[in-house]
């Protein structure tokens, strides 16, 4: 047996006859040196000790906790719906916003782009394979390249099979620039070219046929002097 | 070991070498069980009735040993059990819950009296906390560890101290009103102290200072967590 437990069974002893004491209403209690066992007799005597708490106490305090504990559950649903209630208040104007800030800034960025330079209208003639044809060509410079509006009319749709193709001619040799079928007629095609079309002499549109080499045709439909 | 199956958690060296040789370890009140604890810990309401049941004694007895009046001990005993069940997710239910609950039945009630005797000077002036006397740890200790052991006395034990302390009968008398002989009523009471003595052995030890605010559950626990502390011999 160690000292802690000597220790333990004598502070037993002492208190146990002192509680023996007290209970025999023995007058040398405070005499007997157990001064240190006041608290514990003390507590003994409350009536707190022995009566508990107040038995309405029991109700009140679990009301409370219900409450607290219905009260968390929606509040937390609650929070969750304001959330939500939040985000759909935010998400169409989020995107009102977002959707102006793109127009805003698409503007900004189309005016400072180098915008297309006045064309250059040219005209083109039917041949004799098609004589009752014109077209305007409106070549204009883009950053992308060289644009050529063809309006065309009194040309006749390409039959099926085949189609029409734009080209440049010029001392530096043939570039194709696209190919349309009109079929609508009224309407217009713009081409793109790689090249300065003032770099060539002549626009010429082909009659193509479909399984051919892509190389121009024989069969010149319009042509227009751009050297002029 | 976790203390609730009428042993005692170990929680110092100092006694982990005395768990070889354990006797006479007097009955110690119910410990409520793991899962209730656990419940407890998650919010259910059952479970805090069950820890209320359990624990409704001694935290009054905090509660007046430190307030002085019953409808301050009522309120702190309240503030007490709301507070614990908003920390309730602090608390670890492998540990005792009683240390846990004394030191926030302490803290609140310290809160109480300091609200109660705060002065109201009116208008705009700044309140200044009053300057409460703290009744020192061993006090609400003695009064928590007080009720734990006479919650874990038999209802014939209780009854016999009860009779000579609070009714302050003689032997003679309390002889008288149980019918039996006074060299029964002084054995009983013989045996009722020293089973009482023995499940407050504990409060020889020094009390463990406690300056964590309410409703933060301790860290650890001092090793007297359940007014039980392990013997090895006797």
């Amino acid at each position: 047996m160690n000292t802690d437990l000597r220790d333990d069974d004598a502070f037993v002893d002492r208190l146990t006859a002192y509680l023996d004491k007290k209970a025999s209403h023995a007058e040398d209690v405070v005499d007997a040196g157990v001064a240190e066992f006041a608290g514990v007799a003390s507590e003994l005597q409350a009536p707190a000790t022995w009566n508990g708490p107040p038995s309405s106490l029991r109700q009140a305090i679990l009301s409370r906790v219900r409450d607290q504990a219905k009260a968390a559950a929606p509040s937390k649903a609650k929070r969750r719906r304001s959330r939500w209630g939040r985000l759909a208040w935010a998400i169409p104007v989020a995107a009102v916003s977002a959707a102006i800030f793109t127009v805003v800034i698409v503007a900004v960025d189309r005016a400072m782009l180098p915008g297309p330079q006045p064309g250059e209208t040219y005209v083109a003639t039917g041949t004799q394979l098609a004589p009752g044809a014109t077209a305007t060509v409106v070549v204009s410079t883009n950053p992308p390249g060289f644009s050529l509006r063809v309006q065309a009319s009194g040309l006749p749709a390409a039959a099926p099979g085949s189609y029409y193709s734009a080209w440049l001619h010029g001392p530096r040799g043939v570039v194709p620039l696209g190919s349309f079928h009109q079929h609508q007629q009224g309407g217009s095609v713009t081409l793109w070219s790689g090249v300065d079309p003032k770099d060539y002499t002549n626009l010429v549109i082909t009659l193509q046929a479909e399984g051919e080499p892509p190389n121009p045709s024989a069969v010149v439909v319009m042509t227009a002097n751009l050297n002029r | 070991m976790d203390g609730r199956d009428g042993s005692h958690p170990i929680h110092s060296s100092r006694f982990a070498t005395k768990v070889t040789h354990v006797a006479a370890i007097p009955t110690q009140r119910n410990q409520l069980s793991v899962a209730t604890l656990t419940a407890f810990r998650k919010g259910d309401v059952n479970a805090f009735g069950e820890v209320y049941d359990r624990y409704a004694r001694p935290v009054w007895a905090v509660a007046v040993s430190v307030t002085h009046a019953d409808q301050l001990a009522q309120e702190a005993m309240q503030e007490t059990f709301i507070r614990a069940w908003q920390a309730a997710s602090s608390y670890d239910p492998e540990r005792d819950i009683g240390p846990w609950l004394l030191t926030i039945a302490r803290y609140t009630a310290l809160d109480v009296m300091r609200r109660e005797l705060r002065p109201t000077r009116g208008g705009h002036e700044a309140e200044e906390d009053a300057l409460v006397e703290s009744p020192g740890i061993d006090q609400a200790w003695t009064s928590w560890a007080v009720q734990e052991a006479l919650g874990s006395l038999n209802a014939e034990e209780r009854e016999i101290i009860r009779l000579s302390f609070f009714d302050d009968l003689t032997q003679v008398q309390i002889s008288e009103r149980l019918g039996l002989p006074l060299g029964t009523v002084k054995s009983r009471s013989h045996r009722a102290h020293r089973r009482l003595a023995e499940l407050l052995a504990h409060l020889r030890d020094d009390p463990v200072s406690d300056t964590r605010e309410p409703g933060r559950p301790p860290s650890s626990y001092p090793h007297r967590g359940t007014g039980q502390r392990r013997k090895e011999s006797r």
